[in-house]
């Protein structure tokens, strides 16, 4: 047979139980649980064995003690306290500017969310891929001109390179802005964007 | 004919609320104010917050009133909301450090006065043993303490403390022993007053 808590108890005779399991059965009848037979078996033991009937005893002592704790009651102004908190949340909740919220958030957010959320997505992308990449370009045919008529200006210190890489080269390195504000300068024998100019230089804008 | 919303069931008073009739919320504040006040002193051990905690959970249950579903126990419901705030509030002094000024101050007295009629030394026994028995409560882990107190203190059955702490009944039964154990420990040197067995 076990007792409430699970155990087994192995029973040496018709009545007889170890300490262990007498232990074991404790908080089980302290709570009332034990079936009646087991109880009577229970108890015959305690009866015989000073150990663990002063273990139970201890036991019982402790949660009669807890049952018998001085209870803690609320102040005398607690229920004014109570009665004006519920009366202001009640008024909040029935305010206008609270149902307006609650139907926002019901009604339209859910529809808002999704959208939302893959404008943003699609800005960040946009964002990022103006950023990083490089500005590739053709170079246009009125730069090409304007920078084959420049004179004084040796835009290929390198006679195996071509003016026209030179330019790609520029335009690879500058800002997207200042692309599109067509602002470049001619430097000694280079064009390079306006903010990097330092000396002489003539303002090529397309 | 007029009911008297005394005898209403917890279930019934939070359905008229639903409906929009709050003053029979009166009637379940003081069903409960009590008893939840007891039961968040045991964890906060000051009787001021433990009124603000039992305040917000009032409050609480008034504002979710509408998402109170029919099948749960409304007892559990409350109690799992106070437990939860207390147990938040020392989650927060932990953080803090917080030293209670109550605790380097022997004249105020958190207890209230035990019952007149009491002979007076008894009375200064009884009340030392409820310190020393709040001090070994103390001691205790908060999921021991929270069963111990829910079953010893305010009486609850094991499914009930069970629901309110989200766990097997074995497990409850489990951390109630565990509990009681352990005060037993703390407790040693008090001998049993009457011979109970």
């Amino acid at each position: 047979m076990s007792c409430e808590r699970g155990c087994f108890i192995e029973l040496k005779t018709a009545r007889e139980i170890s300490c262990h399991q007498f232990k074991e059965c404790i908080r089980a009848f302290i709570d009332n649980e034990l079936p009646v037979n087991e109880k009577a078996d229970f108890l015959d033991h305690a009866e015989n064995c000073p150990e663990c009937r002063s273990e139970l005893q201890n036991m019982q002592f402790v949660t009669a003690q807890l049952k018998r704790l001085k209870r803690i009651s609320v102040s005398p102004e607690f229920d004014f306290r109570m009665q004006n908190c519920i009366r202001r949340e009640h008024e909040r909740l029935r305010s206008p500017v609270y149902s307006a919220r609650v139907y926002l958030q019901q009604n339209v957010l859910p529809y808002l969310a999704v959208p939302a959320v893959a404008a943003c997505l699609v800005a960040v992308a946009f964002v990022y891929s103006n950023t990083n990449s490089p500005v590739m370009t053709d170079v246009p045919q009125s730069v090409m001109s304007q920078l084959e008529t420049q004179e004084g200006i040796d835009l290929v210190p390198d006679e195996e390179s071509t003016m026209v890489e030179d330019v790609q080269y520029v335009l690879e390195t500058v800002t997207p802005q200042e692309v599109q504000k067509g602002l470049f300068l001619v430097e000694d024998d280079s064009v390079i964007p306006v903010s990097q100019g330092t000396g002489d230089f003539t303002l090529i804008s397309y | 004919m007029q009911i008297d919303k005394k005898t209403l069931s917890d279930q019934e008073i939070l359905f008229r609320l639903v409906d929009e009739d709050v003053e029979s919320f009166g009637i379940l504040v003081d069903r409960y104010k009590n008893r939840l006040t007891n039961f968040v002193f045991r964890f906060v051990k000051d009787t001021d917050v433990s009124e603000d905690i039992v305040q917000e959970t009032f409050l609480r249950v008034f504002r979710h009133r509408h998402n109170y579903k029919a099948i749960a126990n409304f007892s559990t419901w409350i109690f799992t909301i106070a437990g939860n705030l207390a147990k938040s509030e020392l989650r927060r002094r932990k953080r803090w450090k917080f030293l209670s000024v109550d605790a380097i101050n022997d004249d105020e007295k958190k207890f209230d006065l035990p019952d007149t009629g009491i002979k007076p030394d008894r009375a200064a026994s009884v009340s030392i043993l409820d310190e020393n028995i709040q001090s070994a409560i103390d001691t205790l882990q908060n999921k021991y303490k929270e069963s111990l107190i829910l079953r010893d203190i305010e009486g609850m059955s094991y499914k009930q403390i069970a629901e309110i702490t989200g766990v097997p009944v074995g497990t409850v039964k489990s951390r109630v022993n565990r509990a009681r154990k352990k005060l037993q420990k703390k407790l040693r040197g008090h001998t049993p007053e009457d011979e109970i067995f």
